[in-house]
C-alpha cells in the first residue's frame, strides 16, 4: 500500500488548493458557459462561426479548468497528473480527428447528421 | 418532469406504479426467480447453520486484501458467466424451435417460447452481462490475484479503492439482476442501437437499467485501472526493472492503460444518452438537431479499445502457461512487450471497422482497414512466439497448457476471420449477419480458454491444492466441443445470409445448422457439470492434491511462485530482490529457492473496512432510484456516497503493522505445514517432494 500520511488536509494536492483560483475558474466557466449559450440560443451566426465560437469558448475553459482548478505544473506533486494528462492528448486529437474526419465523408456522402 | 413519460410518475414512487401494470406470468422468468432466490436462500442457509457469517464479514466482506479482492471478482464473474450461458441457451433454443411458418409457439409466442420483445431482452442481457460483467470481474481479478505478487509488492497501492471497484461491480451485478424481476431490461442490444434506446422508442425502464448498469460497473473498473497502473509503476520490488516484469504484468497494465483512456468516452457517451431520455436533450435522437451516428461512433472509440482490454490479459495468461508447460524460457520477452504495447496502441484507431457500411466512404474506410489488419502483425508476433517457446521444448499436456493450446488455436481462428471482416467489402455482403456473431465469440473464447486455464494454473497457488486432473480434462473436451459444435455451424449460416438477432427463422433450410448449435450448446451444459464436479472433487480430495512446495508445477517461472501456496496475506515474509527475467527459475537454476528470509522485518498492511460496503450500498439506492426515477430518493443516496467518501477521508486508523515476530511464529507455521505435506507426499507416492526449507 502507498501512503504516507493520514491526515488528508496535509496531502501536497490538498495544500496547494486556492479558494481564489477555484472561483476563478468556476467564474471562467460560468462566463465561457453564458457566452456559448448566447451564441448559440439565437442561431443567429452561420454554422462555421458558431462552431469556431464555441470551440474557442470550449477551449478557454478547458485551460482555465486544467490550471486553476486541477493546478497541472512540473511540480513534483503534480508532474504524474500532468504527463498522464499530455499522454491522453494523441488519443485526443486521433478520436475527435477522425471523427470529424468520418463525418465530413458521411455529410457529403449521406443525408445522416446532416 | 422533463420529458413525457408513458405510464404512471409521482414524485414519492417515481415510476414504480408501472409495476402494478406489468403481468408476473411468465413461467420463464419464474423459473429464473426460483433460482435465484432458491440459491439465495441456499447459501444463506448454509452460511447460517454454519455459523459463517462472522468469518464472511471479518475475512472477505470487509476486506481490502488484493488477493481475496481478486478472488471475490473471480466468483461474481463466474456467477454471471452462468447466468449469460443462461441467456445463450435462450437465445439457442429460441432459434432452434421457431424456424418456419409451421413452428409452434407456447407461453404467448408466435414461434418458439420468447416473445420477440423478451428475445430482444435476452439477448442484450446476454451481450452485457457476458462482456461487462463476467469476463471483464474475472480478468480484473486475475489481475488483482497474481500481479501485486508477480512483481513483489504486499498490496496494491489503494488497497480501499480496489474493494470499491469490487463493490461497484458488485452494484452493477446486483442491478442487472433485480432487473430480471422488477421492471424489464433493454430491448435495445448490448451496444445500445440508437435511436432505439430513446425514450420515445424504448419507453420503458429497461434502458435505464442498462445504462445505470454500465455507468456503474465503468467506475469500478476505471478506479481499478488507477489502481493497477499506480500499483505497477511504484510497487515493483527492488530489481523488478520494467523489462523484467513478466508478461502477465505488461499486459496488465497495457489493459489497463486501455481501460483509463477508453472508459471515459463510454460513460460521457452514457451521460449524453441519459440526457436525452431524462432531460429532453437531442444529442443523439433522429430529429431535433441530434445525430445518431454520433452515439454509435462514440460506442466504439470506446468499444474497440475494450475488446483488447478483454484480450490482452488473456494473453498474458498464455504467455504465462505456454513456457511452463513448455519447460523452456518465453520466446523473446521483449518482442512481447513490444507485441503487447502495440496492440493497445493500435486499438485507439480502428474503432470504425465496426460500421464500415455506414455510408462515410471507401477513403476513410480504407484508412481503418489497413489500421484494423495492423493489429495482425504484433498479435502474429504473439501467436509465434508462444509456437517457438513449444519448439524443442518439453511439453506436457496438463489442463492449463490444454487451455492454451485451445485458445492459441481459436486466435487462429478468430484472427484469420477478423482478418476478413477488416476488409470494408466483405463487410458489405457480411455485417450484421451471424458471421460476424460468430467471429467476435470466437475471439471472446480465445479469452474463456485462456481465463479457465489460468483457473487451472493459478488454483494451486490460490488454494494450495491442484484441481482434479481427469475431471478438468473432461471439462476442457466437453467446452472444447461445444465450442466447436455451436459456432461452426454459426460461421456456416452467416455465409448462408443469416442475420443476427433473429427470434423468428424464416428459412427452413437453415434448420440443421441451427439443431448442430442445440447440440453445442448441450455440450456446453454438460460441461458446466464436469466443471462443478471438479470443483467439488477437488475440495474433497484437497489433502490429497495439496501442494508441498511454493512451486504447484515445478517449472514455473515468476515471482508468484517464490511464496507459499496460498500465500500469507503479507505475500512475502521479506520483500523479494529480482536478479533476472523469470526469477523464480532464476533462483531454481541458482538453487536458491529456500522461502526462509535472513531475517523478518516489521510489515505494515492496510486494515479492514467496511466503507467500501456502505459507498455499494448508497450507490446502489442511486442507481434504483435513477432507474425508476425516484428522485428524492437518489438525491439522499448520493448525499450518502459523499458523506461516506467524506468520512473515508478522515478515518486515521486505517493500517497496522505486523510485528517481525509474529512473522516469523506464521512463516515457521507454514514452513513446517509445508514440510509435513512433503513427507505425507512422500509416504503417498514414494516419491521424493522438494521440502519448503530446502536449500
Amino acid at each position: 500500500m502507498a501512503h504516507d500520511e493520514h491526515n488528508p488536509l496535509t496531502h501536497p494536492e490538498v495544500r496547494s488548493a486556492s479558494s481564489a483560483m477555484y472561483i476563478a475558474a468556476f467564474v471562467l466557466g460560468i462566463v465561457a458557459m453564458g457566452i456559448a449559450c448566447l451564441v448559440t440560443v439565437g442561431f443567429d451566426l452561420s454554422q462555421s462561426d458558431t462552431l469556431t465560437w464555441i470551440t474557442v469558448l470550449a477551449v478557454i475553459a478547458g485551460l482555465g479548468q486544467l490550471f486553476l482548478l486541477f493546478k497541472l505544473d512540473l511540480s513534483k506533486t503534480m508532474i504524474w497528473h500532468t504527463v498522464s494528462l499530455v499522454l491522453t492528448v494523441p488519443l485526443f486529437f486521433m478520436a475527435v480527428g477522425l471523427t470529424i474526419w468520418m463525418f465530413h465523408y458521411l455529410a457529403l456522402r449521406t443525408m445522416v447528421g446532416g | 418532469m422533463f420529458v413525457d413519460l408513458q405510464g404512471p410518475w409521482n414524485w414519492f414512487w417515481g415510476r414504480l406504479p408501472l409495476l402494478l401494470q406489468l403481468h408476473y406470468n411468465n413461467p420463464v422468468i419464474g423459473f429464473a426467480f426460483v433460482l435465484a432466490v432458491g440459491g439465495g436462500l441456499v447459501v444463506v442457509a448454509a452460511l447460517t447453520y454454519f455459523k459463517l457469517w462472522g468469518w464472511l464479514w471479518r475475512e472477505w466482506l470487509t476486506t481490502v486484501d488484493h488477493k481475496k479482492i481478486g478472488v471475490m471478482y473471480i466468483i461474481v464473474g463466474l456467477v454471471m458467466l452462468f447466468r449469460g450461458f443462461f441467456d445463450a441457451l435462450m437465445i439457442r433454443t429460441q432459434q432452434a424451435a421457431a424456424v418456419g411458418p409451421d413452428s409452434p409457439g407456447i407461453l404467448g409466442a408466435t414461434h418458439g417460447y420468447l416473445t420477440p420483445y423478451h428475445m430482444d431482452q435476452v439477448f442484450t442481457a446476454h451481450g452485457t452481462i457476458m462482456i461487462l460483467l463476467a469476463v471483464t470481474p474475472m480478468l480484473v481479478g486475475f489481475m488483482n490475484l497474481i500481479m501485486p505478487i508477480q512483481i513483489g509488492a504486499r498490496d496494491m497501492a489503494y488497497p480501499f479503492l480496489n474493494a470499491v471497484g469490487l463493490w461497484m461491480t458488485i452494484v452493477a451485478v446486483g442491478l442487472v439482476m433485480a432487473s430480471l424481476f422488477i421492471g424489464d431490461f433493454s430491448h435495445a442490444g448490448w451496444v445500445g442501437l440508437t435511436p432505439l434506446t430513446q425514450l420515445a422508442h424504448s419507453p420503458s425502464v429497461g434502458v435505464d437499467y442498462w445504462i445505470w448498469v454500465i455507468q456503474i460497473s465503468s467506475i469500478g473498473t476505471t478506479v481499478g485501472a488507477v489502481n493497477l497502473i499506480a500499483t505497477i509503476l511504484k510497487m515493483r520490488a527492488p530489481g523488478m526493472t520494467l523489462m523484467r516484469m513478466p508478461i502477465f504484468t505488461w499486459t496488465t497494465l497495457g489493459t489497463n492503460i486501455i481501460g483509463l483512456t477508453s472508459f471515459p468516452v463510454l460513460t460521457i457517451a452514457l451521460l449524453l444518452l441519459t440526457l436525452d431520455r431524462y432531460v429532453g436533450t437531442h444529442f443523439f435522437t433522429a430529429d431535433g438537431g441530434g445525430n445518431f451516428m454520433m452515439y454509435t461512433n462514440l460506442f466504439w472509440i470506446w468499444g474497440h479499445p475494450e475488446v483488447y482490454f478483454v484480450v490482452l490479459p488473456a494473453f498474458g495468461f498464455l504467455s504465462e502457461i505456454v513456457p511452463t508447460f513448455s519447460e523452456k524460457p518465453l520466446f523473446n520477452h521483449n518482442a512481447m512487450i513490444v507485441a503487447t504495447m502495440a496492440i493497445a496502441g493500435v486499438s485507439w484507431a480502428v474503432w470504425l471497422h465496426h460500421f464500415f457500411i455506414m455510408g462515410q466512404g471507401p477513403v476513410v474506410n480504407t484508412f481503418f482497414s489497413i489500421a484494423t489488419m495492423l493489429v495482425g502483425i504484433p498479435t502474429g508476433v504473439k501467436v509465434f512466439n508462444w509456437a517457438f517457446t513449444m519448439i524443442k521444448g518439453r511439453v506436457r499436456l496438463e489442463t492449463p497448457m490444454l487451455w492454451a493450446l485451445g485458445s492459441i488455436l481459436l486466435l487462429i481462428g478468430g484472427g484469420a476471420t477478423g482478418m476478413m471482416l477488416a476488409i470494408p467489402a466483405i463487410n458489405y455482403v457480411s455485417h450484421n449477419s451471424v458471421f460476424v456473431v460468430a467471429h467476435f465469440h470466437n475471439m471472446f473464447l480465445i479469452i474463456a480458454f485462456a481465463l479457465f486455464g489460468a483457473v487451472s494454473f493459478w488454483w494451486p497457488k490460490v488454494f494450495g491444492f491442484h484441481l482434479d486432473e481427469k475431471l478438468g480434462k473432461i471439462f476442457f473436451w466437453l467446452f472444447w466441443s461445444g465450442s466447436v459444435f455451436v459456432f461452426v455451424p454459426m460461421y456456416a449460416l452467416g455465409f448462408l445470409g443469416m442475420t443476427r438477432r433473429l427470434d423468428y427463422i424464416a428459412h427452413p433450410g437453415w434448420w440443421p445448422l441451427l439443431l448442430l448449435e442445440v447440440f453445442g450448446i448441450g455440450l456446453y451444459v454438460a460441461s458446466i457439470f464436469a466443471f462443478l464436479l471438479q470443483i467439488v472433487v477437488s475440495i474433497r480430495d484437497r489433502k490429497k492434491n495439496a501442494v508441498v512446495t511454493s512451486d504447484a508445477w515445478q517449472t514455473s517461472r515468476n515471482l508468484e511462485w517464490a511464496t507459499h501456496c496460498p500465500p500469507p496475506f503479507y505475500n512475502f515474509a521479506a520483500t523479494p530482490v529480482v536478479h533476472s527475467i523469470d526469477e523464480w527459475a532464476w533462483r531454481r537454476e541458482h538453487g536458491l529457492t529456500s522461502l526462509k528470509p535472513d531475517h523478518y522485518a516489521d510489515i505494515h498492511m492496510p486494515k479492514n473496512t467496511m466503507v467500501p460496503i456502505v459507498l455499494a450500498f448508497f450507490t446502489g439506492v442511486f442507481g434504483f432510484a435513477a432507474v425508476w426515477r425516484v428522485w428524492w430518493l437518489a438525491g439522499f443516496a448520493l448525499l450518502g456516497v459523499i458523506g461516506t467518501l467524506i468520512f473515508r477521508m478522515f478515518q486515521k486508523d486505517i493500517d497496522y503493522i505486523v510485528p517481525a515476530s509474529e512473522v516469523e511464529r506464521i512463516e515457521t507455521a507454514y514452513l513446517e505445514k509445508m514440510d509435513d505435506r512433503a513427507h505425507a507426499s512422500i509416504h503417498q507416492t514414494g516419491e521424493h517432494g522438494s521440502p519448503a526449507t530446502q536449500h
